[in-house]
């Protein structure tokens, strides 16, 4: 339902505004914003404090996609080394995170690139772009736990869901970052819907 | 409704992915419908288990050892700036050629009238200094080699250098830019609307705001940026960057909508220091846009304005309607604009508008 209101439209919409800007202007906390201005200007130590603030989150989607210790460990490294060369640059029209985020993934791709092309993850990259999913959910018959259903995901399966529900990127994004289709990203989030919502059905079939 | 024409949009719901019309389909259709609604649950249980699952997932993870030492380490012995001609490299050409061409006209400009570039040729008066320095761009004549620039494909975007200013050729130059990105501006709206996918995220559609004249002190580029500014490569600075390695705290750049209704067309499009404003009609219906720079952080979640709370790409918004009815505003942050979307368009419009604004 939308509220009525008395005033002049004008007036209101005004008033809106100063008092978000007024709310805001007492801001005194050092917030992200000082400190990737600091690390702007060349101040490492608050860079090294933006590092270790999503560090693990950079690590854990470089894994997600990557699906290696050691080459999660070398793009994050890589990663955070390219930010802070980059970091003059950046305008803060996102969110640091949102900013790094992108960073991570690109490499990301570029590495798998290759990867690829040194033959090492053929079939790696075989089947990021194929449709596993019917042999998902085929498996999924006979993994009753969700989890083991999830471990059955390929790579860039997994990668749609952590963006999806762990990162909370809407489908537009998530399919941009990844370069692929919003067809795509939906269908894989369907079907992994569909698997669980199977898998509990199951489960409380069992349970009787 | 039929049940199977809702139950295929299940999904598209559970993503955020449905029109209103569409979403209260579904909402006035599980009202009804017991069976739909059971089927509806089951999906946004496995949706929410699946949710707690990947995040589950997720955080366990583990983490290597020492990650952030070999960080830091790394950034001290690797972490230096590109030097000023490798970011000179990738998307610089255009302004690059643009300055060339600047350079080779003053230097003909200066054999064919005997060096005298402070004095108006065709009148022979002369300028003082202090006019070619301060007069505003659209007191200066838009030669063609400024429009030159306009049409590349990189778009000249100017920092605000505080090094240039003590640097009269410096200034200039920036100066020269600075007209040509008044150009731009005068473009239509289509040249405005670039590819939003760029590698790094920024988006390159903006223009930025190329002003070099008083700002309020409050709002200038602080400190720390004049230090980073001073560090790099003055030339290179002032020459503009490229629009991702641009210091451009408290600059406004506009997001432009990516929808438009059917046969809408832009009115007007005006701009100051820190707010845009674009008026649209569409038929015999108008509405505009406004963005304005916001300063610190979030706008406050507990909106001042009396409305209804929404939530626009996430970001929560209010929307109001005027008395008497037929006209909707809609106010929302997105990124660091404020943004108000007002209009006749009936309030779906305005809503899609807004959330293809980003």
């Amino acid at each position: 339902m939308i509220l009525k209101y008395e005033p002049p439209l004008l007036v209101s919409r005004l008033t809106v505004k100063k008092e978000a800007f007024g709310h805001m202007g007492t801001k005194v906390v050092m917030s992200e914003r000082d400190l990737v201005r600091a690390a702007q200007a060349g101040d490492k130590e608050a860079f090294s404090e933006l590092t270790g603030k999503y560090l693990s989150y950079a690590f854990r989607i470089a894994y997600t996609v990557l699906q290696s210790h050691s080459d999660a460990e070398d793009l994050v490294q890589e990663s955070f080394l390219l930010c802070y060369r980059k970091l003059a640059g950046f305008r803060l029209e996102s969110s640091f995170k949102t900013w790094l985020t992108r960073i991570v993934i690109n490499l990301c791709h570029d590495c798998l690139r290759k990867k690829h092309r040194e033959g090492v993850l053929l079939e790696r990259m075989a089947d990021w772009d194929t449709a596993v999913t019917e042999d998902w959910t085929g498996e999924c018959d006979r993994a009753l736990e969700l989890r083991d259903a999830l471990g059955l995901l390929n790579n860039a399966h997994k990668t749609v869901l952590v963006m999806y529900y762990e990162m909370d990127l809407d489908i537009k994004t998530v399919a941009k970052m990844l370069r692929i289709p919003v067809g795509t990203v939906k269908s894989r989030l369907a079907n992994a819907r569909a698997t669980l919502k199977e898998v509990l059905e199951r489960g409380q079939e069992n349970a009787l | 409704m039929r049940c199977d024409s809702i139950k295929d949009w299940f999904n598209d719901y559970l993503d955020g992915d449905l029109t209103r019309e569409r979403k209260e389909a579904v909402d006035n259709h599980l009202e009804q419908c017991s069976h739909c609604r059971r089927e509806f649950n089951k999906l946004k249980q496995a949706d929410d288990f699946l949710r707690l699952e990947v995040r589950r997932m997720f955080a366990e993870i583990p983490l290597p050892e020492g990650l952030q030492s070999k960080i830091d380490d790394e950034i001290k012995k690797r972490g230096r700036r590109l030097p000023f001609y490798k970011r000179l490299q990738r998307g610089y050409a255009g302004i690059a050629a643009a300055l060339l061409i600047f350079a080779a006209a003053y230097g003909m400009f200066h054999q064919q009238f005997g060096g005298r570039p402070d004095s108006n040729v065709m009148n022979g008066e002369s300028l003082p200094e202090a006019t070619e320095q301060a007069s505003p761009p659209e007191a200066a004549d838009q030669s063609q080699v400024y429009q030159l620039d306009a049409d590349e494909d990189v778009q000249p975007v100017i920092t605000e250098d505080p090094v240039g200013e003590s640097n009269p050729d410096v200034q200039k130059q920036s100066a020269n830019i600075k007209k040509s990105s008044r150009v731009m501006e005068k473009l239509p709206a289509e040249t405005l609307v670039g590819d939003a996918d760029s590698a790094t995220g920024i988006n390159p559609c903006s223009f930025t705001e190329t002003s070099l004249k008083k700002e309020e002190p409050a709002k200038r580029a602080n400190e720390i940026e004049g230090a980073a500014a001073a560090e790099n490569d003055a030339a290179a600075t002032s020459a503009g960057k490229e629009i991702d390695k641009v210091n451009a705290d408290n600059k406004l750049v506009p997001l432009l909508p990516s929808y438009l209704p059917e046969g809408t067309v832009m009115e007007s499009l005006s701009r100051s220091e820190n707010t845009v404003n674009i008026n649209y009609k569409a038929g015999n219906l108008i509405f505009g846009i406004e963005e304005r720079l916001a300063p610190e952080a979030n706008v406050s979640e507990d909106s001042p304005a009396k409305g209804k709370e929404i939530k626009i790409n996430g970001q929560s918004g209010t929307l109001l309607e005027s008395t008497p009815p037929g006209r909707f505003t809609v106010i929302f942050q997105q990124d660091r604009l404020l943004i108000t979307i007002e209009g006749t368009l009936p309030v779906e419009e305005i809503l899609s508008i807004a959330e293809s604004l980003r």
